[in-house]
């Protein structure tokens, strides 16, 4: 999953078609910013709220995916990090 | 918002264990268009009662802005503390409301009938535990889904068909990876149906993602419009595969705030093609009712017959 993520130029075409990021500009709300709150979560250090509002958040649209140009399995990253983030609490 | 998180985790699961339904409701909401329909047999009609459960999420939305479930801090703790006491006090759905959940579910029975389709229904039907799995908590919906498919063995059946996306997912797709050996057949309404009649002439089509994006029926709605002769209104920055947006129903009860204004954004592209709306999820129907009250936003099940 790391590599995954590694794999983000930060280009920020997912941007333009995420729903929640075009309805609150904020960029952990998006899914660049929510590939860095996931590479948080599964470094395993206390989560503040924004990592937890970030993950909780997306809305598995998969509309990032279908514009993302290194085709980053960016929902299954998401999804991941979110199931760890709440097992551990 | 981890609290609110577990609180709602908290709410669905006891409700679950205790009824098989997510909400504190009246179990009686989810068969009563059944009526005159055979129980049971090896292929059944499940609506996991995703219709009627639909108004009762957006009711429990509601409830939850009022509370401050989505500004954070103190209020949103309080509310969280406060989650079972006002679902078990405020959750119904109005008479209207349950009455078109019940017309849709009649008429997918009516379609699935006229095109030659045997088929039975369970009147106590469990809901799926598609919340659950969206909201991420996944080993509690991989025990409950192993109940849900010792429910359907048991009564003998072998396939499934589904009226919304969600059900339809975590059927297909979810399911097996959770539960060893499952072998039901699913299958989608909208496979099965013919229709030839539809009651508007000219819509604009939202996607459910999990359709356009995951289960790859974009294509077949858009074919029963076209056979039912609804003319179409498309525009690939609205419509396309890629930019359909989400009307933003799976964080309403994470982020009601968040979720509403997703469903405005997306109401607002849509009403630009046309003031008639097509939705193929009762989440989606519901969620873009409430953002743009002056479009009209049918279930296709509603449109063509």
């Amino acid at each position: 999953m790391i590599a995954e993520i590694d794999r983000c130029a930060r280009c920020g075409f997912c941007e333009a078609v995420c729903p929640t990021y075009n309805a609150v500009r904020m960029r952990h709300m998006g899914p660049r910013g929510r590939l860095q709150m996931a590479r948080i979560a599964f470094d395993g250090g206390a989560p503040s709220r924004y990592v937890v509002e970030s993950l909780a958040t997306c809305l598995r649209c998969r509309a990032c995916e279908l514009v993302c140009p290194a085709s980053i399995r960016i929902v299954d990253v998401i999804v991941e990090a979110r199931r760890r983030l709440y097992a551990r609490a | 918002m981890e609290g609110w998180i577990h609180a709602l985790r908290d709410l669905l699961v006891d409700n679950l264990r205790r009824s098989r339904f997510p909400l504190p409701a009246d179990r009686s909401i989810c068969s009563r268009w059944a009526s005159g329909l055979p129980e049971g047999g090896r292929r059944v009609l499940y609506t996991s009662c995703m219709y009627q459960l639909a108004p009762l999420i957006a009711r429990a939305v509601d409830v939850l802005e009022r509370v401050g479930a989505g500004s954070g801090g103190v209020r949103a703790k309080m509310a969280a503390a406060g989650a079972r006491l006002f679902g078990g006090l405020l959750l119904r759905p109005s008479d209207e409301e349950a009455g078109r959940a019940d017309g849709i579910l009649r008429n997918i029975a009516a379609m699935l009938g006229r095109a030659g389709v045997q088929f039975g229904v369970l009147r106590d039907e469990p809901y799926s535990g598609a919340l659950l799995y969206e909201l991420g908590f996944e080993e509690d919906f991989a025990s409950y889904a192993r109940e849900v498919y010792r429910y359907f063995k048991e009564r003998g059946v072998e396939e499934v068909i589904t009226v919304d996306p969600h059900t339809h997912y975590v059927l297909e797709r979810a399911y097996p990876k959770y539960v060893d050996g499952f072998d039901l057949k699913v299958v989608s309404y909208m496979d099965l149906v013919r229709p030839s009649r539809a009651s508007v002439a000219k819509a604009v089509v939202h996607d459910s993602c999990l359709y356009a994006r995951y289960l790859d029926r974009y294509d077949v709605y858009r074919r029963l419009l076209d056979s039912a002769g609804v003319a179409r209104v498309e525009d690939p920055y609205v419509t396309g595969k890629a930019y359909s947006g989400c009307c933003g129903g799976p964080i309403e009860s994470v982020r009601p705030d968040v979720a509403g204004e997703v469903a405005k954004i997306r109401s607002r592209q849509l009403s630009r093609l046309s003031d008639v709306v097509v939705t193929v999820c009762p989440i989606c129907r519901v969620n873009l009712s409430r953002a743009a009250p002056t479009l009209k936003v049918l279930d296709l099940a509603e449109v063509v017959s």
